[in-house]
């Protein structure tokens, strides 16, 4: 029993990694046909939504491996936040335009796109 | 083969990160984001035992290599809220559109004004796009991109720390809007955090974080030069 159930979570881990990575490749390969106006991450994801919503794959094959990624996304986010070690001189140079353009700019973006949707939301 | 060295940077950057996790499950405070805490806590570990970034890259590139299966990952609640966002596609397509314009040329005209030159402000133009996308409008215009990757991650960062409680105080309830919003100022980094509160608003976020890098690259080339010959 114990087993039977090991294999299983084996099998759909392998499943989920092996189709993730196939989505990777061909949103790499499409990106590259398309002059790279798109990174092939995002092409993937498009792919594997639109192979999930056609019934080609199926949900149960990669959610495991899925779930885990989304879940521990933001850990994948640090080493390129610590890149700006890299760019100390840049950073100094310029830290005032940054932080307002982030600060004000970010919470101007987030309360258009927000208000926008929720107002047409509530039309309909 | 992987170098002892860089097995020894993963882990560090998985055990800060996991401690980071911990504070942040423990206290619940939005400062404590796990992000935020990781990144300023390996600078200084870094800093403090004079290792150059380059030794500490080695083992942070692994992880870097894993954001493209990440995204693609981010597919899974884009299809499981498919239904609901086919009938919206237009609404927020239609959004998308203007927050992109909006977010080029207020970055741009916010940048000027707090006195950059025109090559600094042209390359935080793109800082609510995921990085890729964010460097390629750069390079294509002849900016500094390392400027836009920082650019985009203090964004990224400023979202997933204040985004949650900025949207609540702009009573943004609706989730979908809650999402798009999300998506569309804070991109992937953004997404990864409100993923973590609804699955929902995290596929929302997903569309807004694809559709903003689609539009974005489309207009750049257009929006970018315009606003500069205005400001100019």
């Amino acid at each position: 029993m114990k087993i039977a159930f090991v294999c299983q979570r084996v099998a759909a881990w392998l499943s989920s990694v092996l189709i993730l990575m196939a989505c990777l490749w061909a949103g790499e390969f499409f990106s590259v046909l398309l002059n790279h106006l798109l990174p092939g991450s995002i092409l993937g994801m498009l792919l594997l939504a639109g192979l999930l919503a056609s019934g080609v794959i199926r949900l149960s094959w990669v959610e495991a491996g899925a779930g885990f990624l989304v879940r521990w996304m933001s850990l994948l986010f640090v080493p390129v936040g610590v890149g700006v070690l890299d760019h100390l001189d840049l950073l100094a140079n310029n830290l005032f335009a940054i932080v307002v353009t982030c600060v004000v700019g970010t919470t101007m973006i987030m309360a258009l796109a927000g208000w926008l949707f929720q107002w047409l939301e509530r039309k309909s | 083969m992987i170098s002892i060295q860089a097995l020894m940077f993963i882990a560090m950057t998985v055990g800060v990160f996991g401690v980071s996790h911990f504070l942040q499950v423990r206290f619940r405070h939005p400062l404590l984001n796990p992000v935020l805490i990781s990144i300023l806590t390996i600078c200084g570990i870094l800093v403090y035992m004079d290792i150059p970034f380059h030794e500490y890259r080695e083992g942070g590139d692994y992880l870097t290599d894993l954001l493209g299966i990440a995204v693609v990952a981010l597919g899974v609640p884009l299809y499981q809220q498919a239904k609901d966002i086919r009938r919206e596609l237009p609404g927020v397509l239609l959004i998308i559109t203007l927050s992109s314009s909006f977010a080029l040329a207020n970055t741009i005209f916010l940048a000027t004004m707090a006195g950059a030159s025109s090559d600094v402000a042209l390359s935080l133009a793109p800082k609510s796009v995921t990085t890729p996308i964010a460097v390629m409008i750069t390079t294509s215009l002849d900016g500094i991109p390392a400027l836009s990757a920082i650019a985009v991650i203090f964004t990224g960062i400023m979202g997933a720390v204040f985004g949650i409680p900025l949207l609540s105080l702009m009573r943004i309830t609706s989730p979908k809007a809650r999402g798009i919003a999300m998506g569309a100022a804070s991109h992937a980094i953004g997404t990864a955090r409100i993923t973590q509160s609804s699955l929902q608003e995290g596929a929302y976020s997903a569309l807004a974080l694809v559709l903003s890098a689609s539009m974005s690259a489309l207009l750049a080339p257009i929006v970018i030069p315009a606003v500069l010959g205005w400001l100019a």
